[in-house]
């Protein structure tokens, strides 16, 4: 039965080869993915120039694929229609079924390879980057690229903010001023609407007025983020090492110890001597150089620390913070004063980091101890405002993350989604091409494509259109509404295959999350499309009236 | 295949009305059509342009889906997957992918019917052979000319060694060689029990090879029948003879005059374009002039022919021959020096009954040879009560040897 199938595939692949299509493709695709490198600089740091690489690589892969899949999968069909080929194919012990999953399988095969092909070639591009010492002119620019990008990190984001009782507190406030009817009525007029939409457009209103509030903050004071679910993986490496330079003014010290030791430490991550934890400030062959706080270089165990003095080094495992402090007043610029407690919150140890600059408007990652997480996964995060301004740091944009796997693994989940997605466009194509002739079957594909990239977008335009319904033209919005109901079921969010965004953070693309796509996005929706093709395919006429 | 009296073909009040696309009438193509159509036959359908010959062909092959009537192909739904593995079909026009080679054409339809890796090859080969496409066969089908087009059309219909072949305006675009190698392929097939239904404008060819035909028009049946039963004149005689001299026709008008019969037409017979043309062919790739283009067909493909025929195709017509000859010379009394002489190479192989008689002739074609290329042959044979009056042919026979025995 799949016999019948896969001479169809075979014979698809074979024409796709051919056709000049998939190789003016192929060349394009080519010369952008080779080119990309020495166009994009990102911002000037080596991590940035592989993230813009890696981002524009697969986006610029993903779209000429995603535009090669849908004209060969819409033309194979509706040119076999238009050019009568399926009298010789349908007239053989085939069922139409069959040639429809053929062609399907046959282009599925074909983006398997150009993505297969191209996959390779932003691997091995990526890679030449990773190893120009040339663009790595500082360490943390080599423990950025390695550690952040060249990587698998484990996403946790913070407890979500309890508003709750901040919104209550809020609106007994009003209550009691008296201002909430007269809120309530402006909102009624201003909106032309009932009371009840009037009362949860403002309860929604001050939502949004106390989360943006408890996600900012003034100088001097604390923001704070619980963390839970964290299981870092990898245990302490422990090993005897020399001091080489103690300069108890400036808290620095020098040690050399085990180069297999030393390959672990991260620049202006944790590394503990004689017990006490110090930051790594300088990496070298066999050598590195930890700051402490002046207070822990006159502790008992650092005091007697004398050049030749055998130390002990312990390395341990490393959570990562990744923030962006944002100024709410805009006239600020540069960077700002801050510091950090990271806390374990069952033993009450605490990773101190001190006053320092933080970058503004900008994604910057802290790195501290998994020592900081307790054994349940809590863990505590504490940011002190040393600016004079006031600050705010989204909870969207603050995360820990750790090391969970291989880049290559990574790499591997993000090029599989970027294959389902052209899977689910295949079928979308040859779905079109048994429906429609090919310049019609293209646009429509084209306009679905369009709708299916931009859904989330769409929605929330719709939505917020809705939360205004004295506006004229109302009616568009609802119709609109509807259709975007319509099309989440039909479509899936494309979007969610083009994991750009996980591969160029180094965020793990989980298990759960791949088969999540593959089942919303190739098993659900490309199998129903299948389906209708066939079914289409099946009770179309294939031949003309010709009288 | 199921009892061979048991019809291939049988539709029943099979209509076909096309419509816009506001579901409006637009014109109704084929109007209850009841055929049957038996194995064995070489069954024509025929009509002008427009006439539902095509459309019937389609429904037939479930390309096309019947607006009312039935219709049972094989005795199934013209659409069952188990039908089509028993169908071969050869389109009005090449509907071949362009891009794919002669050989990679064959592979791939071999491989829809499931066949071995081997036989898959072997027949491939053996097609590829016979409609004389083997020197091109690694050219793309788009380089190929028309008729070149519809050798391998005619290749990939056979592949399956079908059952039911339906070809349509199979001739259209083939040189008078392929024309003719097509009509001896017929002939074989119906020979072997095959069905064959062929829709065409050139009548000459349904003459040829059609032992039944059916006349479409506006749709609808407007006759059916044997092609004998079509065709035949009861009322007149024909009589073929040697060459006769003024005196000797005197003799013979005078003979039919005292039975009351007129000579309606005196004439010497003319040899047909389509003999002479092949002989030029057939004389040319004797002497290996260079062609880019197909060269004459081979022998029926081995898996094509009746058990018994299956043999080498060389020595198969060269045997063929030479017991041709021998037969020739003793109950024609032809010519010796006709037959190619004895060690020189078989010429480009020939085996349809046609060539062989004109070889034997000595490469002009006599009515005789022109007649025998009709086929199925039996089918051709004139029913019992066609037989000509022989009252008068006996006559002229018996005055004539009283003639000889006086001189």
């Amino acid at each position: 039965m799949m016999g019948g199938v896969w001479t169809v595939a075979r014979q698809t692949f074979s024409q796709c080869l051919r056709t000049r299509v998939a190789a003016v493709f192929t060349v394009l695709l080519a010369a952008s993915l080779v080119a990309l490198p020495a166009l994009m600089e990102g911002d000037g740091t080596l991590a940035g120039r592989v993230r813009t690489f890696l981002d524009y690589a697969f986006s610029v892969t993903s779209v000429l694929l995603s535009l090669v899949v849908i004209l060969l999968s819409v033309g194979l069909v509706s040119r076999d229609v238009r050019d009568k080929h399926v009298f010789l194919v349908c007239v053989k012990p085939l069922g139409r079924w069959q040639y429809v999953l053929g062609r399907w399988l046959g282009v599925v095969l074909l983006s398997a390879v150009l993505l297969g092909g191209a996959s390779a070639g932003i691997y091995v591009l990526a890679q030449y980057l990773r190893g120009r010492s040339d663009l790595a002119i500082r360490p943390e620019d080599r423990r950025a690229v390695e550690s952040e990008v060249f990587t698998t990190r484990r996403q946790i984001a913070p407890k979500p903010v309890d508003v709750d009782e901040a919104l209550a507190a809020r609106i007994r406030q009003k209550k009691a001023g008296g201002t909430w009817d007269e809120t309530v009525e402006a909102y009624k007029s201003n909106f032309q609407t009932s009371q009840t939409r009037a009362v949860e457009r403002l309860i929604k209103d001050l939502r949004s007025s106390v989360v943006a509030s408890a996600q900012s903050v003034g100088p001097g004071r604390p923001l704070q983020w619980d963390f839970t679910n964290i299981h870092v993986v990898g245990r302490p490496v422990q090993r005897a090492g020399v001091a080489r330079s103690v300069l108890r003014q400036t808290g620095l010290m020098t040690v050399q110890t085990d180069p297999d030791l030393v390959s672990r430490l991260v620049i202006f991550g944790p590394v503990w001597v004689k017990g006490v934890v110090g930051r790594v400030v300088g990496i070298g062959q066999g050598v590195f150089r930890a700051s402490f706080h002046l207070e822990d270089m006159r502790s008992e165990q650092l005091s007697r620390v004398v050049p030749g003095s055998p130390v002990e080094v312990v390395v341990e495992p490393t959570i990562q913070i990744s923030y962006k402090v944002s100024a709410a007043d805009r006239k600020v610029a540069g960077a700002l004063q801050a510091a950090w407690k990271i806390e374990n919150p069952t033993t009450g140890f605490v990773y101190d980091v001190p006053p320092q600059e933080v970058p503004l408007r900008r994604q910057a990652t802290l790195i501290a101890p998994a020592r900081a997480v307790d054994a349940r996964g809590n863990l505590r995060v504490r940011y002190f405002n040393y600016s004079r301004a006031s600050v705010t740091v989204l909870h969207d944009d603050l995360a820990v993350l750790y090391e969970v796997g291989w880049f290559e693994t990574n790499f591997a989940k993000t090029v599989v989604l970027t294959f389902m997605g052209l899977m689910f466009l295949a079928a979308l194509g040859v779905f079109a091409g048994c429906a429609l002739s090919f310049p019609v079957g293209c646009l429509v594909c084209f306009v679905m494509l369009w709708i299916s990239t931009t859904l989330r977008f769409l929605t929330e335009a719709i939505s917020s259109g809705l939360d205004y319904p004295g506006q004229d033209m109302v009616f568009l919005f609802y119709l609109g509404d509807f259709l975007l109901k319509l099309m989440r079921i039909l479509l899936p969010d494309l979007v969610s295959t083009l994991a750009t965004d996980f591969i160029v953070r180094g965020v793990e693309i989980t298990w759960a999350y791949l088969g999540r796509t593959a089942a919303l996005t190739v098993a659900l929706r490309a199998v129903i499309l299948l389906a209708l093709a066939c079914w289409v395919f099946r009770r179309r006429e294939l031949a003309r009236v010709q009288v | 295949m199921g009892e061979p009296s048991e019809a291939v073909v049988v539709t029943g009040g099979l209509t076909k009305v096309f419509r816009d696309f506001w579901l409006r009438e637009k014109v109704t193509a084929v109007a209850d059509l009841d055929l049957e159509i038996y194995p064995k036959e070489v069954f024509g359908l025929l009509g002008p342009n427009g006439s539902g010959k095509s459309t019937t062909l389609k429904m037939i092959l479930g390309l096309l889906f019947p607006t009312r009537g039935r219709i049972a192909v094989l005795g199934r739904r013209p659409t069952d997957v188990a039908t089509k593995a028993r169908i071969g079909f050869l389109p009005e026009e090449s509907y071949l992918y362009p891009f794919l080679d002669a050989r990679e054409t064959l592979d791939f339809f071999g491989r829809l019917f499931h066949q071995p890796r081997a036989q898959r090859r072997r027949r491939l080969e053996m097609l590829l052979d016979m409609v004389g496409l083997s020197s091109v066969a690694h050219r793309r089908i788009g380089e190929y000319s028309k008729g070149m087009q519809r050798r391998i059309g005619l290749a990939q219909a056979l592949i399956n060694d079908p059952d039911l072949l339906i070809v349509d305006e199979p001739t259209s675009g083939m040189d008078p060689i392929g024309t003719k190698q097509f009509k001896d392929l017929m002939g074989t097939l119906a020979a072997r029990g095959k069905t064959v239904i062929l829709s065409s404008h050139l009548l000459g060819d349904v003459e040829d090879v059609c032992n039944r035909v059916c006349v479409l028009y506006g749709g609808r049946k407007q006759a059916v029948g044997s092609v004998d039963e079509l065709l035949s004149q009861d009322s007149l005689t024909q009589l073929t003879t040697d060459r006769l001299d003024e005196e000797t026709l005197a003799k013979v008008g005078a003979v039919l005059a005292s039975s009351g019969r007129l000579v309606r037409e005196v004439s010497a017979p003319r040899e047909k374009l389509e003999s002479l043309f092949l002989r030029i062919v057939h004389d040319a790739q004797r002497k290996r002039l260079v062609t880019g283009g197909a060269v004459a067909g081979g022998p029926v493909a081995e898996f094509l022919q009746a058990p018994g025929e299956a043999r080498p195709p060389e020595h198969a017509g060269r045997e063929v021959i030479e017991q041709l000859v021998a037969a020739a010379g003793e109950e024609k009394q032809a010519p010796a020096e006709a037959a190619p002489p004895a060690g020189e190479p078989a010429e480009a192989p020939k085996p349809a009954a046609e060539v062989i008689e004109h070889l034997v002739a000595g490469g002009r074609e006599t009515p005789d040879a022109a007649e025998s290329s009709r086929a199925p042959r039996e089918a051709k044979a004139p029913p019992a009560s066609r037989k000509a009056d022989r009252s008068v042919i006996d006559g002229l026979i018996a005055e004539s040897d009283a003639g000889e025995d006086r001189g």
